[in-house]
């Protein structure tokens, strides 16, 4: 497989630029507090359980990053040599009037259109 | 170092902690015992039969009736005070600090129970493993005042509490039973079990939650981590107001499910903000709750 236009992989730089945007949204300010308890309490009834949220954050990255892999892919415009298996039916159409019988051309003109197509 | 004021001390001695039952102690004091012994308060009559003491039988009433009496009268016992102090590391937080305010508190409150003579003992909850560090042995007599105050000043706060394992084995290995006073922030999950397990032994439980005015209302803006100062968990949230609502009607709720939960037990709640100035504290509200007399 080759690329028609393989400068668009320098997008790629742009893979490192969507990880360390999101690292830098994750972090947050840390605080101490007394204890969790309360906030855990109140955490609970709005959202669901921590894991499954930090799960989703990481598909939403991982999205991000396939749809530019293949974004990416696509502006390098792929292409690839096969051997070509069709075949074309080609009409032929030849003049059967009589000037066709001219002999200028060996043994007449309409023999020599006949050993055309092959 | 010096906990309270002399100006202070001598004020509280007007107080008396106050204790709804007859509960029997251990030597004479200033309590009604429900024991029948010798004070100058009458209880009762009843028959003589020999072995008695018959310096104590009622001759007025032999006059009368021709049949021995003996007089009974009502026995004063001291009473045990029991001060429970949480001393996790999430009570040594907050500002004005909550781990400072509750031994202000048990030493104003042990100074109270001292100078009434009432004995008093004192149990930091914490896992250190130093026995005569968490523990002060039952005092009596204002003299002690002194190693009360110094047990007081030498707690720190530090390490974790599973705090219905402890109440429970207070509950059960504390002798003899009275008023107890819990001081805690109450923030963790086996207060219920806890407080029920010494309900059901017989103490007569006050508890006084002790929270730092940013655990009311906490004033956080953003985005934050908030990281446990006991367990490593942490919660992740952005405080914004409407967060901020909710978090103080679940504290709201919360609080009011400890009322609920210690009323239906005939316990005191007193949930305490460590912004509240001390002396209102002692002079003004424990004794509208009926703590103090």
């Amino acid at each position: 497989m080759s690329f028609l236009s393989p400068i668009a992989f320098a997008l790629a730089l742009l893979l490192p630029i969507i990880i360390a945007m999101y690292l830098l949204r994750l972090r947050r300010t840390e605080q101490t507090v007394s204890s969790t308890y309360l906030w855990q309490r109140m955490v609970q009834d709005v959202e669901a359980n921590a894991p499954w949220q930090r799960l989703r954050r990481n598909l939403l990255l991982l999205l991000q990053l396939l749809f530019l892999i293949f974004l990416i892919l696509a502006l390098a415009r792929p292409f690839q040599w096969v051997q070509g298996a069709t075949s074309q039916t080609v009409i032929f159409v030849i003049d059967s009037s009589a000037s066709m019988a001219a002999t200028d051309l060996l043994p007449s003109r309409m023999e020599a259109a006949k050993a055309r197509p092959h | 170092l010096q906990l309270f004021e002399e100006q202070f001390l001598r004020k509280l001695e007007r107080l008396a902690i106050h204790s709804r039952r007859a509960l029997s102690g251990q030597l004479q004091g200033e309590r009604r015992s429900p024991k029948r012994g010798q004070s100058v308060e009458f209880a009762d009559f009843r028959p003589y039969t020999p072995g008695d003491d018959f310096r104590r039988i009622d001759w007025n009433a032999y006059a009368r009736l021709e049949r021995f009496f003996i007089k009974l009268f009502v026995e004063e016992e001291d009473l045990t005070v029991h001060l429970l102090l949480d001393t996790s590391r999430s009570m040594d937080w907050g500002e004005p600090n909550k781990l400072n305010y509750a031994v202000r508190t048990a030493g104003a409150l042990g100074y109270i129970a001292l100078a009434g003579l009432d004995r008093v003992t004192v149990t930091a909850l914490n896992d250190d493993a130093n026995r005569a560090k968490r523990t002060l042995p039952p005092r009596r007599g204002k003299q002690q005042a002194g190693s009360l105050f110094t047990f007081l000043q030498n707690l720190s706060g530090g390490g974790n509490l599973d705090l219905a394992s402890r109440l429970k084995q207070y509950a059960i290995t504390q002798r003899p039973v009275g008023p107890l006073i819990l001081l805690s922030d109450l923030m963790d999950e086996g207060w219920q079990e806890g407080l029920r397990a010494l309900a059901m032994q017989g103490f007569e439980v006050t508890l006084l939650q002790i929270l730092a005015p940013e655990e009311l209302d906490p004033t956080l803006n953003g985005d934050f981590k908030l990281l446990d100062s006991e367990n490593n968990s942490e919660v992740e949230i952005t405080a914004d107001y409407e967060l901020l609502q909710r978090y103080q009607r679940n504290r709201q709720a919360w609080q009011s499910e400890i009322q609920k939960f210690c009323s239906a037990r005939q316990m005191h709640y007193i949930p305490v903000d460590t912004a509240y100035p001390f002396e209102e504290l002692f002079f003004s509200m424990l004794r509208r709750r009926g703590v103090l007399r």
